[in-house]
């Protein structure tokens, strides 16, 4: 049984999001005996391959062939097996979005696509491993559930989540070793239920994934200018906690989205397809990615260049605010 | 369901091929996929009526063998032979081909119930699900139950069915038998002049099949072909078939992958396929 205690929780985020994976699929495997983990030829680096020594029926390792990863674990799903593909995120998402289509916006069938190095994370192979619209694509596919866990105790939760999910989801993962820990103690995860992290009364920042880390310090920066900030941690992207939006948007002068994604189909997108029928709303100002792929650069120089680092978030809110 | 006298299979065979035409004809000017629903059709027919063990009372027994359409454009064959051999009846066969209310839609969309697994449509998708089905099935100690899958040889372009036919060879899986509808047409023509693979059976063998090839016409070969699957590997069968089979304006014919079946051509292709009756 996999505890949440704070020892845990910073050990996960030491040994990063990745090897992280591989403790929540062991305790899925352990509640459920019908779950199958499936990579194209990155296993060994989600440790999967120790199910190889721990139960070899557990894993399969499909080579270089995502696309094929995608409909096999459709048939596993179809036969009632529980199905993860685990994978780079561009790669288990836009090159198999065709696949991802059929099996989970037409079929419905319960898979679990896990995109690892989402966002910047690997940003330093450039663009071809930078996935700055798998939230999107993800995101307009019906019935999918999204999920963008802040830390490595969220991806423990969103994987244990998605393992009794009724139909399909996309799990994105950001970061690598050594990750921030925005749960120090067991927190509640609830899929559809956005959770405040910080109370704040002048703007509301809205974020997912690692972005929300950002938030948290651009937070503390502004407190010191005098700007109170609340910090949402939006983990589900779809179904959106439209409650949680319509709350943010009576309290907020003005709700700002920040997110380590393109603008087009992402958070900021989801929040003003929510707010736009309205009669009035909030101003929502819209942080995320440029429009275009940045040449290659480390994650954290990729989030200078993009302004989504928390030095960038908060001059840019203190601007909106003067 | 094996065993099939040679009238009742002839009989069967003619309400199959009857039930193509009737339902491309009902899809009247949108089109129906007349040529590689006839190229199949002998295959279907065997299948449902002679190789498939399927409980006619639960389409969702887990003993029942899996069929996996990859061809998508021939779900109307499918349907014609699940006719044939009483897993759809004539209140099925009667409803329309789109709308609300209906399950008969030119592509197959999943539906369990009625014994459909795949939705099919988008081409080089149902192979590598049927692989999985067959890796579950294994997982699930599963032995008796067999997948089968028809994919056509214009199909055999997309990269996906090179990666499932792949990973079935190297999981050494006898529980798959794939079915290639060889009727050597595809949408812009002749399949030999778009992409030459090479000889399909060096392919398949190399990729670690059994292979058999088969007149996809000729009922008893096809009986045959299916009778003796490999026990330590996947089974290809290479069906050597003709788009358009028993019409004479859509045999060999490229613009019969999908056409407007009118009724003149309805009741010329009644004729020769000898349904008119």
């Amino acid at each position: 049984m996999i505890e949440y205690t704070p020892k845990n929780l910073a050990a996960w985020a030491k040994m990063g999001v990745k090897k992280v994976v591989f403790e929540a699929a062991r305790e899925i495997a352990a509640q459920n005996p019908s779950a199958v983990f499936i990579s194209p030829d990155v296993g060994r680096r989600f440790r999967l391959d120790e199910f190889q020594r721990l139960d070899p029926k557990r894993y399969l390792d499909t080579g270089i062939s995502e696309q094929a990863a995608l409909s096999i674990a459709g048939g596993y799903a179809a036969e009632g097996v529980r199905a993860f593909v685990v994978g780079y995120a561009p790669f288990v998402t836009a090159r198999v979005l065709d696949q991802i289509r059929v099996l989970c916006g037409s079929m419905h069938l319960p898979i679990t696509v896990v995109g690892a190095d989402a966002g910047y994370s690997s940003a330093t192979l450039g663009p071809s491993l930078t996935a700055l619209e798998d939230v999107a694509n993800m995101r307009s596919l019906p019935g999918m559930t999204v999920l963008c866990p802040a830390d490595c105790g969220e991806i423990v939760k969103s994987m244990l989540a998605a393992s009794r999910l009724p139909g399909p989801c996309y799990i994105r993962i950001v970061g690598g070793p050594n990750n921030p820990v925005l749960h120090g103690a067991d927190f509640d995860f609830t899929v559809g239920r956005a959770r405040v992290e910080r109370a704040g009364t002048d703007v509301a920042l809205v974020s997912y994934g690692l972005t929300v880390t950002e938030c948290m310090k651009a937070a503390a920066l502004l407190e010191k200018r005098n700007v109170s900030c609340e910090v949402v941690n939006m983990h589900t992207l779809r179904p959106l906690d439209a409650a949680r939006i319509d709350d943010l948007a009576a309290r907020f002068p003005r709700i700002v989205s920040v997110e380590e994604h393109a603008a087009t189909g992402g958070l900021g997108s989801a929040i003003a397809e929510h707010l736009a029928g309205q009669e009035s709303h909030s101003p929502l100002s819209v942080f995320a990615a440029p429009d275009a792929y940045l040449s290659a650069d480390t994650r954290e120089g990729s989030l200078v260049r993009a302004g989504l680092s928390a030095e960038c978030i908060a001059s840019r809110v203190l601007a909106l605010t003067r | 369901m094996t065993g099939v006298a040679q009238t009742d299979m002839e009989q069967s065979l003619l309400s199959v091929k009857r039930d193509i035409l009737s339902l491309c004809h009902r899809a009247g000017k949108s089109g129906a996929h007349l040529g590689g629903c006839l190229s199949m059709a002998e295959i279907m027919a065997v299948l449902y009526l002679c190789v498939l063990r399927i409980n006619p009372e639960n389409p969702m027994d887990e003993a029942n063998d899996r069929f996996v359409l990859s061809k998508g454009h021939g779900g109307i064959a499918q349907y014609a032979a699940m006719h044939a051999a009483g897993l759809l009846s004539d209140a099925d066969m009667a409803l329309p081909l789109v709308g609300d209310g209906t399950f008969l839609f030119k592509h197959p969309a999943r539906n369990p119930e009625k014994g459909l697994l795949f939705s099919g449509g988008s081409l080089g998708q149902g192979l590598p699900f049927a692989v999985g089905a067959a890796l579950a099935l294994r997982y699930k100690g599963n032995a008796r139950v067999r997948v089968y899958t028809l994919v056509g040889d214009g199909e055999l372009n997309e990269g996906a069915v090179l990666e499932g036919l792949s990973i079935a060879g190297h999981q050494k899986l006898d529980n798959l038998t794939v079915i290639v509808d060889e009727n050597g047409l595809q949408l812009d023509g002749r399949t030999s002049d778009i992409q030459r693979p090479g000889p399909l059976s060096d392919l398949f063998s190399a990729l670690g099949f059994a292979v058999t090839e088969v007149d996809g016409h000729d009922v008893r070969a096809l009986e045959r072909a299916f009778s003796a699957p490999a026990d330590d590997r996947p089974t290809a069968i290479l069906a050597q078939t003709v788009k358009g089979r028993g019409v004479s304006f859509a045999e060999n014919n490229v613009d019969w992958h999908s056409n407007y079946v009118t009724d003149a051509l309805y009741e010329t292709a009644r004729r020769e396929l000898g349904v008119d009756v």
